[in-house]
């Protein structure tokens, strides 16, 4: 009976939290990808309504979930499913956390994917794989709500390489362009390098603490007297998952390239929901990398540095995504940075807002390819303003939000991690003041040249127009979010207690207002004629300006790398076997000569003696070691 | 009995030598008649008496003969073809291995109390024990045995079938 | 003496006898019925009768599931929950390589083929029955025996025949160690049963480590290697997967891995107990754990980085499975229950999701003209399905969760870790294994690539029987299901509670 009450939700009149629904918010996406895979993959129309009606569900759910918690204060903690024990150590729950980190990101990752999942509906108009694309869509967003209501590393890990191989799927989507496959590749092995090092974080903290349950490692840390250095290791360890994940400095890679998949696919994976994974780990497991002064030094540097870095690089890029995607990267430094201030909340306000604004752009920019008959080099673009009104003032929106224009909510969530950054480190603070300033500056660039000037291409300017009602509708939706999503200045206290720094230094504010201006008045005096060009800016940087268009030579280092160390010891390897097989006269699988002699020989010639030899000089080598050991 | 165990060791190391060391096939197989003797005259010195007449009736009568036989029916057995290079230039490597084992595995059984006691006596192994013991004690393994020898067999027939061979 | 149980023997024996008569059947059907009839009907004639037989194999083993654990004759024969699982398994795998054969073209001897096969499915049973070092050997010996003769028989194929031969002079050499070592274990023991041997080292507190008891403890563990191929015994590995036909491929490639790896661990934890020595970092002594410590750093290495350069996929997944005997190593020498319980949990996931990779391979390959890369070269199109498969099996063996690579992976280095967990003494290894897991993708995603990627020449589609669809799509399942809901499979092996082991574990 009580297990009935479990599956089916307690109470659903009395106001009671059903958990059933936090369930139907997880798995309504996977039955609507296995349906689609299944059943409806000939009809394109059924398909796209079943992922689209399971996201708007979820998202319906999660909304209720939310509601009732920030009004009402209800709030349940469902009892976990067991999902296996074995003896004393390990036992893995299927849990589900309900907390206010967790309903946000739920409402963020619901939200966003909804209006995402319906702009498709018009951007991927006639393609092919028209119901396959949805169905890893609605598998994408049933592994991130995985990942959000985590309560263990076990289970976050199998939704976090989940996502990794929906986004493997997604990126490739345009298999038939070998650059998209080799980009879903990239995306995929390079977040495995993280992996790595969060997969053994995690075994050593359960080494020690026996559980991988988040609540009871909470309780447990400060009993368990680890060393500083345990803790630190670990604490690194694990931010290499999310280093992975949230493309930072070294791994950071992958996202530029993985702007290869469908714009949507950028705009949900790679700016909103996947690539912020990270940072919600982050603040998950806040618990156990703030008591470590080292992890937090890591983390906040390597945040800082992201940050300004792909900041720097953005500035002369040409591809309209690819900007935006090095935005992003630099958007995640920040709020990377931010925990590493010891500002968990702080990162999660930023991810919040900027998940609006940030798909925003993307799909702006997704509308203007269209518009543009798959055009992305902007410097094709140009007066678009006349042509296409709503997305060009969604994206202004967008912009001035990413920039953090006042009352935009950009401002909002971006002022807090300044005012953290000055406080804790100024160092950092200058950084990221920086950083807004480029910011400002590489998105004015954006706009000047994309949608004012004089067209370039005036045959695609001709057939350009507006995008049906099915895109602009999320854009206008996604607009109105970034503009008011800082003014509930609750969400920082709804996750937490509030922050103790001196919220209303209204001095340092109104400096930082300046800030982003400042950057716009430059890209406006550059950019803002009729027919703009990057060359001041090249004269003034000189070889500055090489070492950022090439990406400061990140993909050529490690292609070297892989080229030649990686490389060399496959051959190495390689060779050592065949070395041993044909030196020794055992020989490869030498086909063509006749049976007989072939046989004979092999048997003749002394190749198992030569083998023979190694094995018994290292068998001595052995024996003599056990022996007089 | 060590003089004779000395003597039994030489013999049965040199025949083994031989046997995969001389150019004519014929002198191989008699060589390795020999070292099969050798191995037969361990056996009856470590009072395996049975073990010891088995060798000598199956290998040595039966075996070694087959093989002659084969032989003899199948090459020109005073047909060479020039030196044979057992260990394909690496005598070295043969010898060197060999001796390097031979040496510390002596090494060990000398530094090891436990060989000195070991029974030295050896089981008694009559023929109606070990009769005994194949279908009571070991009637598993002894049963996998005929098997294993059904299996063997097959695969010989098919194996020596002639088939065309398609070059790939 | 006390009488001989030959009717509980015989019980005991139940599926082994069924299997020997199954396959003397299927040689005299053979024979006499359908030699004149043509080849594909001969060839599903005789595989019914082979799948027939297997699964009546499995009566007497249900029938002696949940019964109290038994020793006869002095371990020749046991028998407990544990080891008839894994005798299902066993029949399992079989089952499945009787399916990939029966669409394969084995050649005109199509009787022999599967009387062989069966054979060898005879050895791995009494191989994991067997807890006495006469049976092990024996066992070991009807296991590779049959697995030689089945390598050579394409016999048409120049390949097939020196992998036959080349397999058939390693494992010859293998023997040798093998039974060198084990008799050097009698020696000083004076005991062939494998509790008898444990028990022989804990009364004689000083035989702990003598050179000669560690000189039959290196050989064994060296024939061992060379069953298992790992490096640097794992020579013949490549060659042979790649010479003998794919089902028998995958034969050698899962189920006599889980026999070799089944009795390897029971001689270690069983007999071996109390000789593990210690692999920890800056602690090593010598003993099993350290020697295994070395071969699987060995073969983690060579195995996964040979794996890269590969161009042929049944090479490529040689390589691989040398590392995967490598990660399996790492539960071994963590020397605990849960690393016993590891190996156990992941021989199987690897088993299954090797199986079925070679199936598919055997599946296209004999109809896109070879195992090479390019073969494979948009397979997606032209065999959706089985191309489904592939990256299933795949992705498993490369450890991507949810599937059942991910959890035996994961419980395979969880279990080193624990081991001696305030010092980090097997954190090296788990570092190593976790590293080259993530390298290992690499070469999978190549392979993948191929698959679904690249162009290929040829875009005719590739019809398959649904039999054999079925069966790997069975498989498939098995692979998820093992990644998503494990708990089952862990708590029986959990449960199994192996008293036996409990001498080990601290």
């Amino acid at each position: 009976m009580n297990h009935l009450i479990y599956l089916y939700g307690t109470d659903w009149g009395m106001g009671q939290f059903p958990i059933c629904s936090v369930w139907m918010i997880l798995f309504t996406p996977l039955v609507a990808a296995a349906l689609i895979t299944l059943l409806t993959g000939r009809q394109k129309g059924l398909s796209a309504a079943l992922s689209i009606g399971a996201i708007l569900i979820s998202f319906a759910l999660s909304l209720r979930l939310f509601l009732l918690f920030a009004l009402k204060g209800i709030q349940h903690h469902p009892h976990p499913i067991q999902w296996l024990v074995v003896g004393n150590t390990v036992r893995i729950n299927f849990g589900m956390t309900t907390d206010a980190l967790a309903l946000l990101m739920l409402l963020v990752v619901t939200g966003v994917g909804s209006a995402i999942h319906i702009y498709s509906l018009g951007y991927m108009k006639g393609d092919p794989g028209f119901s396959r694309f949805f169905a890893c869509m609605s598998l994408f967003t049933f592994s991130m709500l995985g990942i959000v209501i985590s309560s263990n590393f076990i289970q976050i890990f199998i939704f976090w390489e989940l996502v990794g191989v929906s986004s493997y799927l997604l990126i490739g989507y345009w298999f038939e362009r070998p650059s998209a496959a080799d980009a879903g590749n990239k995306a995929f092995l390079t977040t495995r390098i993280g992996d790595v090092g969060m997969m053994l974080g995690i075994l050593l903290l359960w080494s020690h603490a026996h559980t991988f349950e988040f609540t009871e490692l909470k309780a447990k840390l400060p009993t368990l007297g680890l060393p500083v250095g345990t803790l630190a290791l670990i604490g690194a360890l694990i931010f290499a998952g999310a280093v992975g994940k949230s493309a930072q400095v070294p791994l950071h890679v992958w996202l530029p390239d993985a702007m290869e998949g469908p714009t949507p696919v950028s705009a949900l994976i790679h700016a909103a929901t996947m690539v912020a994974a990270g940072v919600y780990m982050l603040c998950r497991i806040s618990w156990l990398i703030l008591p470590s002064q080292t992890a937090l030094w890591l983390i906040a540097w390597i945040g800082a540095i992201t940050a300004l870095m792909a900041a720097t690089i953005a500035i002369a890029q040409n591809d309209i995504k690819r900007i935006l995607a090095y935005s992003t990267l630099s958007q995640l430094g920040y709020m990377v940075m931010a925990v590493g201030l010891g500002g968990p909340t702080q990162a999660m306000f930023h991810l919040t807002t900027h998940a609006f604004f940030k798909a925003l752009l993307f799909l702006g920019a997704g509308s203007v390819i269209i518009a543009l008959h798959h055009e992305q080099d902007i410097w094709k673009m140009g007066g678009l303003w006349k042509k296409t009104p709503i997305t060009f003032w969604t994206f202004l929106i967008g912009t001035l939000a990413l920039a953090g224009v006042p009352p935009l909510s950009g401002f909002y969530s971006k002022d807090e991690i300044l005012l953290l950054a000055i406080e804790r480190n100024p160092m950092l603070f200058v950084m990221a003041v920086a950083t807004a300033f480029l910011t400002a500056y590489y998105m004015g660039r954006e706009v000047f040249v994309v949608f004012f000037g004089k067209p370039r291409d005036y045959h695609a300017y001709d057939h350009a127009q507006e995008s049906p009602w099915v895109m602009t509708l999320p854009l206008i939706f996604l607009a109105a979010l970034s503009i008011v999503a800082g003014w509930y200045s609750k969400v920082p206290d709804f996750l937490g207690p509030p922050h103790e720094a001196q919220r209303h230094s209204s001095l340092l504010t109104g400096g930082l207002i300046l800030v982003p201006l400042f950057g716009f008045l430059v890209a406006a005096k550059i950019y803002w004629k009729a027919e703009p060009s990057d060359a001041p800016v090249k004269v003034a940087l000189g070889n500055l300006w090489t070492l950022v268009e090439n990406k400061y030579y990140f993909d050529e280092l490690y292609h070297w790398i892989i080229q030649y160390v990686q490389g060399t010891i496959a051959i190495v390897c390689d060779v050592f076997d065949r070395w041993i097989l044909q030196r020794l006269g055992i020989g490869g699988l030498s086909v063509g000569t006749g049976l007989l002699g072939r046989t004979v020989r092999l048997l003749q010639t002394g190749s198992i003696s030569g083998y023979a030899f190694l094995i018994g000089l290292g068998v001595t080598v052995i024996i003599y070691y056990a022996v007089v050991r | 009995m060590e003089t004779i165990f000395w003597i039994l060791s030489a013999i049965t190391v040199l025949g083994a030598l031989f046997a995969i060391m001389l150019r004519n096939l014929v002198h191989c197989v008699l060589s390795l008649i020999l070292f099969f003797l050798g191995i037969a005259g361990h056996y009856f010195l470590l009072r395996a008496d049975f073990l010891g007449a088995v060798q000598i009736l199956i290998y040595v009568g039966a075996v070694a003969v087959l093989m002659l036989f084969a032989i003899m029916l199948t090459r020109h057995v005073t047909g060479d073809e020039g030196p044979r290079e057992v260990l394909g230039g690496k005598w070295w490597a043969g010898m060197g291995t060999a001796i390097i084992i031979a040496g510390l595995l002596w090494a060990i059984i000398r530094k090891d109390q436990l060989a000195q006691i070991l029974p030295a006596g050896g089981a008694q192994t009559s023929m109606v024990e070990i009769g005994k013991a194949m279908v009571t004690d070991w009637v598993v393994p002894f049963e996998a045995m005929a098997v294993l020898l059904t299996a063997a067999l097959i695969g010989a027939v098919v194996i020596a079938l002639e088939e065309v061979i398609r070059r790939r | 003496m006390t009488p001989v149980p030959y009717f509980d023997v015989l019980k005991g024996l139940g599926a082994e006898v069924i299997l020997t008569l199954t396959a003397l059947v299927a040689l005299t059907l053979d024979l006499a019925s359908v030699r004149r009839a043509e080849m594909s009907v001969r060839s599903r004639t005789i595989g019914t009768t082979a799948v027939v037989g297997l699964l009546a194999s499995t009566l007497p083993l249900w029938q002696q599931l949940n019964g109290p654990r038994m020793v006869l004759l002095g371990g020749t024969l046991a028998m407990d929950d544990l080891i008839i699982f894994f005798k299902l398994v066993i029949v399992a795998l079989a089952v499945i390589t009787v399916l990939i054969s029966m669409d394969f073209d084995v050649g005109r001897h199509v009787g022999e083929y599967y009387a062989v096969l069966l054979f060898g499915a005879v050895g791995m049973m009494l191989l994991i029955s067997a807890e006495e070092l006469i049976t092990i050997f024996v066992a070991l010996e009807l296991t590779s025996v049959s697995l030689y003769i089945l390598t050579a028989f394409h016999k048409g194929e120049l390949r097939s025949q020196e992998a036959a031969v080349k397999y058939f002079m390693f494992g010859a050499i293998s023997s040798a160690f093998l039974l060198f070592g084990l008799s050097y274990v009698f020696g000083v023991t004076g005991a062939t049963g494998l509790q008898a041997i444990q028990d022989a080292v804990k009364n004689t507190g000083g035989l702990a480590m003598s050179p000669l008891l560690a000189t039959g403890l290196l050989f064994t563990i060296v024939g061992f290697g060379f069953k298992v191929a790992v490096v640097p015994f794992h020579l013949w590995a490549p060659d042979a997967y790649e010479g003998a036909p794919t089902p028998v491929t995958a034969y050698i490639a899962t189920g006599s891995k889980v026999a070799s790896f089944f009795i390897l661990l029971k001689v270690l934890f069983i007999g071996f107990a109390g000789l593990q020595g210690s692999a920890f970092w800056g602690n090593f002594a010598s003993g099993w754990t350290m020697l295994l410590a070395v071969t699987a750093t060995l073969s983690m290495i060579l195995g996964n980085c040979a794996a890269i350069v590969q161009h042929n996929v049944k090479r490529l997944l040689a390589y691989s499975s040398i590392a995967q005997a490598g990660y399996i190593f790492i539960g071994l020498v963590a020397a605990t229950k849960m690393g016993a319980n590891s190996v156990l949990f992941y021989i199987i996931v690897y088993a299954l999701a090797n199986l079925g990779a070679f199936g598919v391979v055997a599946a296209l390959s004999s109809r896109a003209g070879g195992d090479e890369m390019q073969n494979f070269d948009g397979m997606a199109r032209r065999a959706p399905f089985l191309s489904l498969l592939m990256l299933i099996f795949v992705l498993s063996l490369a450890g991507i969760p949810p599937l059942g690579g991910f959890f035996g992976k994961f419980y395979l280095f969880a279990s080193a870790v624990q081991r001696d967990a305030q010092h980090f003494g097997l954190l090296w290894l788990v570092i190593l294994g976790i590293v080259m897991s993530a390298v290992s993708l690499y070469y999978y995603l190549i392979l993948l690539k191929h698959i679904y990627v690249i162009d290929g020449s040829d875009q005719s589609p590739i019809i398959t029987p649904t039999y054999l669809n079925v069966a790997l799509g069975l498989v498939a399942l098995a692979v998820v299901a093992l990644g998503v809901y494990p708990k089952p499979i862990l708590e029986l092996l959990n449960n199994f509670s192996y008293s036996v082991i409990a001498g080990l574990v601290r």
